[in-house]
Order: C-alpha cells, then sequence, then structure tokens
C-alpha cells in the first residue's frame, strides 16, 4: 500500500515534470539556439537530479558546434568548461549507441550511468548526454523524460533554423532587391540621357500608332513640342504615299511576319513642309513579352535628299539640253541630206516646165530633166528610210508585259517629278487585265511620256486642284485600254498633237507624242486624245491583249459600262 | 565689135544640183557655164559676156563667201548666193558683201530668174562703165603734155585769157589747145568734159 502511494506520487511528479519540459518551448520563443539548449540542461539537471548533463549543438552547415555542459556539485563556470572540454574530447560519448553506458565519472568518482539522446534524427542539431551515478539511470521515466525534452528541443530548433534562414533568405531577398533597383536605376538614367542626347529622333508610340513620348530631336525635327506631339499619331505626321503603306508595316510586326522595317518618307512639320526623314521601326515588348510599343527611330535625311533632288534636276536639264542638241543636230544633217536632192528636183522641174511651155517646146530637153528629178526623188526616199532606221533604233523585243505593273513602274520613276508639284495622282488599274506582248522599254517610253505630258498639263493650273488618273481596262474587244487623263489646260486641236514637232511647251521639242503614235502603231494598237468634259485632256491607247493571265473570259470594266 | 550673149557661170560641188541648176538656166534661155569647185572657176578664162555668178554657199573645202572675197579684189561677176539651209549671219555677210541675192533651196524658177536678170543688168551696166572708162583713158593718152597742162584750168572754168596770164602764154595758144582737147576727148560741150575729168579722176 505504502509503494502504491509511493508510486502514485513519483507518477504524479514525472507527469509534472513531463507537463514543465513540454511547457518550456513557450518561453524560448525569441532566444538564441545556445540560451535554449543552456536552459534546458539547467532544467534537467535540477529536475532528474544528474551529476552532470552534456549538450552539443552543431551549426546547420555542420562546421561547428556549440558545447557546454552544467554540474550539479559546482555552478562554477571553470569547473563546467573544463567538464566541457573533458567531454568533448572524450571520444565515447559519440560512440554511443543510445543504450545505456556505464563508465568512470569524468566530473569525479566513480563510475557514472550515461543516457544519449539524439538532437534530430541523425543527431543533425546536435546531442545530449545526461550522466548519474545511480545505478539504474535512467529508469523508464527519465528515459521518456530526456527523449521528451530532446525532441522538444529538435523541434525547436528545427523551427528556428527554418525562421533563421528564412530571414537570411529574406535579408539576402532585400539586399538583391535594394542591388538590381540600383542597377536598374542606373540603368534607366543612362538610358534617359542616351534618349535626349540622341542625335536621332526617337518616338515611341503605343500600338495604334499614339505616340506616347519622344526626345528632343524628334521634337525639333518637326517643329512640335511634346506636349503637342503627344495628342497625335505617328500616322499623322506620316507624308500621303507612305500613311498607307506605314501602317501595312506596322500591322505585319504587330502579326509577327518582320521583326522590324525601315523606310524614308515624307513627314508634315508643324508649318506644313516637309522633312525627309528615314524611319526604323521595331517592337519595344512589355514584362510579358507581348508587344507594347512601337519604338521609331527617325533620322534627318533632308539634306540629303536636298542634294539628290538637285543632282537628279541636273541630270534632267542636262538629259533635255542633250535631246534638244540632238535633234537639232539631227534636224540639220536630215535638212541638209534632203535639201540638196530636193533642191535639184525643184530646178528640174521649174526647167522641165519652161522647156515644155516655151513656144517651141523642147521635149528632149524635159525628158533628160524629169529623168534626173525621177533620180533625186528616189535618192530622198532612201535618204528618209535611212532616218526612220535610225529612229527606230534597236528592233523590238517582244515579252509579256502586265501594264499595271509598268504603269507602277512609271510612276515610281516619276515620283520626284510629282513629289515637286502639289498633285494628286490616282490609279484605277483592272486587276483582271490580262497580260499584252510588247517591248518593255517602249511601252515604258510610251506610258512614261503620257504621265509627263499630263503632269505638265496641269502645271499652269491654279484655280483647282490638280489631278491625274490612270486608268488600266479590257474592251469587250479584249483589247487593253490604258487612258492617262489630267485636268490640265487642254488641247486646242487633240488631232494635232501627235504631229512631229508640235509642242505647247516652252521646254519640249514636240516629239514626245509622235514617238507614241510610233510605239502604239509598232505595237498594233491605237494612240488618241479627247478633251474632257471638264477641264483637261485624255490620253489613252488600246493594245491588244497578248495572253490571258486567267483563264476566263477577261470582264468590262467600269471604264466600259 | 558685138559683146557675147549673156552668161551664167554656177559654181556648185553637189553634181545634182550644178546639173539642175545648168538645165534651169539654160531653160530660161541663157548661156550656162558649170563649174566644180571655186578654184576651177578662179582659173578659168572666161568670155567676154555680161555674166552672173550662181554660186553655193557651202562649198566642199572653200566657203561661198570666201570665193566672193577673193573675187572682189579683181573684175568679178555679180554673185547669187545659194544655199541648203540659209542661216542669218552668212546672208548678211554676202549682201554686205555685195552678193546680188540669196536663194534658200529649194528655189523658184522665178526668183532665180530675177535674180541673174539682175545680175546680168548690173554686169551690162558695169561692163558699160569699165568699156567708157577704158575708152576715156585712151582718149586722153592722144593730148600733148601741153594739152594735159591747160585741161584742168579749162575744166575749173576759168577764161581764156586768164589761162594764158596763169600759164604765161598767149590767148590765142591757149584757143588752139582748147579746141584739140575738145576734139581729142570727143567733148560737145565744157559739161561734158567736166563730166570725163570727173570719171578719169582729175579733178
Amino acid at each position: 500500500m505504502e509503494n502504491a502511494v509511493e508510486d502514485s506520487l513519483q507518477l504524479k511528479e514525472h507527469l509534472n515534470n513531463l507537463i514543465s519540459i513540454l511547457a518550456l518551448p513557450a518561453m524560448w520563443s525569441g532566444t538564441e539556439p545556445q540560451q535554449v539548449i543552456a536552459a534546458l540542461l539547467d532544467v534537467l539537471l535540477v529536475m532528474l537530479q544528474l551529476d552532470f548533463i552534456y549538450g552539443e549543438l552543431l551549426e546547420p552547415n555542420g562546421s561547428q558546434s556549440s558545447k557546454m555542459a552544467r554540474l550539479a556539485v559546482s555552478r562554477d563556470v571553470a569547473a563546467q568548461a573544463n567538464l566541457t572540454a573533458k567531454l568533448a574530447d572524450a571520444g565515447w560519448i559519440f560512440d554511443a549507441t543510445g543504450s545505456p553506458l556505464c563508465g568512470p565519472n569524468p566530473a569525479g568518482e566513480g563510475d557514472v550511468s550515461i543516457a544519449r539522446f539524439r538532437l534530430g534524427l541523425i543527431e543533425e542539431l546536435g546531442v545530449i548526454v545526461a550522466a548519474s551515478r545511480r545505478r539504474d539511470f535512467p529508469d523508464v521515466f527519465e528515459r521518456l523524460l530526456l527523449n521528451v525534452a530532446a525532441n522538444q528541443a529538435a523541434i525547436w530548433l528545427q523551427e528556428a533554423r527554418r525562421l533563421s534562414e528564412q530571414r537570411q533568405l529574406g535579408t539576402q531577398l532585400k539586399l538583391d532587391r535594394d542591388r538590381a533597383e540600383e542597377l536598374l536605376l542606373a540603368s534607366e538614367a543612362r538610358w534617359t540621357k542616351v534618349f535626349e542626347n540622341s542625335a536621332v529622333g526617337i518616338a515611341l508610340t503605343n500600338l495604334e500608332g499614339r505616340i506616347e513620348m519622344t526626345n528632343a530631336t524628334f521634337q525639333q525635327m518637326l517643329g512640335y513640342e511634346e506636349r503637342e506631339l503627344v495628342k497625335l499619331s505617328f500616322f499623322d505626321l506620316a507624308g500621303n504615299e507612305t500613311r498607307k503603306s506605314g501602317r501595312a508595316l506596322v500591322a505585319e510586326i504587330l502579326a509577327g511576319r518582320r521583326q522590324q522595317f525601315n523606310f524614308e518618307e515624307q513627314c508634315f512639320r508643324k508649318d506644313g513642309s516637309y522633312a525627309w526623314v528615314r524611319n526604323n521601326v521595331s517592337i519595344v515588348p512589355g514584362a510579358d513579352g507581348a508587344p507594347r510599343y512601337i519604338l521609331a527611330i527617325v533620322d534627318d535625311i533632308s539634306d540629303r535628299k536636298l542634294a539628290e533632288e538637285s543632282l537628279r534636276q541636273a541630270q534632267a536639264r542636262l538629259s533635255r539640253a542633250t535631246q534638244v542638241a540632238t535633234a537639232a543636230e539631227l534636224a540639220a544633217a536630215i535638212a541638209h541630206e534632203i535639201n540638196q536632192p530636193l533642191g535639184a528636183v525643184v530646178a528640174n522641174a521649174h526647167a522641165s516646165l519652161r522647156w515644155l511651155s516655151a513656144s517651141s517646146p523642147n521635149v528632149e530637153k524635159a525628158h533628160e530633166a524629169i529623168k534626173l528629178i525621177v533620180r533625186d526623188g528616189n535618192d530622198i526616199a532612201q535618204v528618209v528610210r535611212r532616218t526612220k532606221a535610225l529612229f527606230a533604233g534597236v528592233k523590238p523585243v517582244r515579252i509579256a508585259l502586265n501594264l499595271n505593273e509598268l504603269a507602277d513602274e512609271v510612276l515610281r520613276l516619276l515620283q520626284g517629278e510629282i513629289s515637286k508639284r502639289p498633285i494628286l495622282v490616282k490609279t484605277d488599274l483592272d486587276e483582271e487585265l490580262p497580260l499584252v506582248l510588247g517591248d518593255r522599254l517602249q511601252i515604258q517610253q510610251l506610258l512614261l511620256n503620257l504621265v509627263l505630258n499630263a503632269i505638265e498639263a496641269t502645271d499652269p493650273v491654279n484655280d483647282r486642284e490638280k489631278r491625274i488618273l490612270i486608268r488600266t481596262a479590257v474592251q469587250p474587244s479584249s483589247a487593253i485600254r490604258v487612258e492617262v487623263a489630267d485636268n490640265g489646260i487642254g488641247l486646242q486641236d487633240p488631232d494635232k498633237a501627235f504631229e512631229a514637232f508640235f509642242t505647247t511647251k516652252e521646254s519640249g521639242i514636240g516629239m514626245g507624242l509622235a514617238i507614241c503614235r510610233t510605239i502604239v502603231e509598232g505595237h498594233d494598237g491605237e494612240l488618241w486624245a479627247k478633251s474632257n468634259s471638264g477641264a483637261g485632256t485624255t490620253f489613252g491607247f488600246t493594245l491588244p491583249a497578248g495572253s490571258n493571265r486567267h483563264d476566263e473570259q477577261p470582264q468590262a470594266s467600269a471604264l466600259d459600262r | 565689135m558685138t559683146p557675147d550673149p549673156p552668161i551664167v557661170y554656177v559654181v556648185d560641188d553637189d553634181h545634182r544640183m550644178r546639173q539642175a541648176l545648168a538645165n534651169l538656166v539654160s531653160s530660161l534661155g541663157l548661156r550656162v557655164a558649170t563649174f566644180d569647185s571655186a578654184t576651177a572657176f578662179l582659173e578659168t578664162e572666161k568670155t567676154d559676156a555680161p555674166s552672173c555668178l550662181v554660186l553655193d554657199l557651202r562649198l566642199g573645202s572653200t566657203s561661198g563667201l570666201e570665193v566672193q572675197k577673193q573675187l572682189a579684189t579683181g573684175i568679178s561677176p555679180p554673185i547669187i548666193f545659194v544655199t541648203g539651209h540659209g542661216d542669218i549671219p552668212s546672208s548678211v555677210r554676202a549682201m554686205k558683201a555685195g552678193a546680188i541675192d540669196f536663194l534658200t533651196k529649194p528655189f523658184s524658177d522665178a526668183e532665180l530668174l530675177q535674180a541673174i536678170e539682175l545680175g546680168i543688168a548690173k554686169d551690162c551696166k558695169a561692163r558699160v562703165e569699165r568699156r567708157e572708162l577704158t575708152d576715156l583713158r585712151r582718149r586722153y593718152k592722144l593730148l600733148t603734155p601741153r594739152e594735159r597742162q591747160v585741161l584742168p584750168y579749162v575744166t575749173t572754168g576759168l577764161l581764156n585769157k586768164q589761162t594764158a596770164h596763169q600759164l604765161g602764154t598767149a590767148e590765142i595758144t591757149v584757143r588752139v589747145h582748147r579746141r584739140e582737147i575738145m576734139r581729142k576727148m570727143q567733148a560737145q560741150s565744157l559739161a561734158e568734159l567736166v563730166r570725163m575729168s570727173c570719171t578719169l579722176d582729175l579733178l
């Protein structure tokens, strides 16, 4: 009975101890691992009336450890340190497998029983070693208590270590972020400087082309201020010709079909004048990699264009001068060649007339003279044939031609002439146009002459918008019909226009339309001119269709309806 | 002796033109002689007949104007220029240098005939003047030295008495000289003698 009461009291004490141990972690929050182990060692030393207790705490990387010991007989720090050193050197502690051990007391006389408890599953956190001179140490309760204590410590240490790692990570992350921000700021500052001081104009627009940001060079180039520019679309600044193609190219970039594009165009300045610029347009992706901005790097090439234009003008003048000079020389040479025999013909004819109309006609003499007339007349025909051959030049080479393409090509060739004037050039090209067989150079010359004539015909016009329309169409007869209409000064007598050396222009020699007619007739076509019901003239020609591009019958176009 | 009928000289390096001009001129009823170069024309002995020259402005090696200049140094027939392409500076120079006309090929027979008639008429007149001068010189040579000395006094209108006084001789002697002068010079009046003196450049 007494035993039972004692057992009950002992059990109660054990339970109290257990509860105390379980309550310990609540006191440990905010303390360092070494302090936790030290406190634990103190509690266990008293609670289990141990002779000494030793604890070893391993750092996470395993390289270092904190070692400490507590002695029941002495709380002297030096004695504790002495014991710690002794125990740390004692290899036996580490040979232990966890089963109770007995050995000589390193802290005093006699033998001690030793119990060893892992901190962590494989002692990765450390170890606690408890010793008592009692032979039965540790009994079941003591073992339970020590195990619980070791587990509690291990759990807490693991948690503390995790928190510490997180804290460290957090600190590192913060450091990293601060550093990154610093770098970003430096980079931004650098790029801002580049942006602001760049010798080329830079504009950043949204994907619709609305301007979001421009640099000073860009503003100066076009004479706008930033606040004015951000109200505009990039396409508002583009010249008429390039606005459409610019949009198409941007669409291609957005569709991912091309990385970037560059082209030369005329841009409107604020004052309405034009600047020639070279645009280099690319996409700037956002953080998610999707297109965010359109970046336009714009170089002012007005000076270069001006130089090019004046060079081109000089060349054009030279070429026209050469043309005129050549024509004059040619005319003189031909005139001389023809005038000699022609003079002889006329003189002989007069002589013949006189002989025949004399009171006693001298038929014999007249006969002789008329024979000379025949001879010289043939000579003249010869000269004319030779001259024609000279003008005809090389034999035409017939290939299949797309007149729509040629019309576009001619407009490109004349871009310089067109852009010098406020003139609206429109095309109405039949997509289904069959090919024609013809000499590429001659047909090009033909179109060139007609369009140039149309342009020049509008030059004196001041009271209305200058317009040119180029139409291609298929006739019901399946012939190809091309018309160049202008609203220029018009012709008094359209039929006279095709005579050689007929001109209404100061700068012309009047050969253009004569050449046109030669070319068209050489291609079995027809060339005509008619005055428009409104202002100006329409020149047109038909050429027989060569081979049909499409197998179906060509359709009549709007022009024929 | 009566002079030969008028003749037209044609100088042209183009054989067709040369032949045609020859035909045209002969159809006008005139004599014609053709030359293929200026040198050939200059080196040929001409007949004694009223004439004119139809000259191509642009002869192969020599320009017609050059020929005109060479002819101007001697006795030359009036010149009618013909050209394939008349340029104004050449025609002006030709006309200034005494050309009759400047015809641009092809020209009509009427134009040529008119020019030729004008040229020959001019040459006739020149020939008459040349003949008169030759005749006057021949007559002047018949005068004695003393008569040549007296002639200026007579033509300046001095009386015989005044002339005799000036020459320190008798009035009767002067009267004899004067009659001889009038006879030898075949002058019908004092006025005619004065005109002759002018022509001979004695005044």
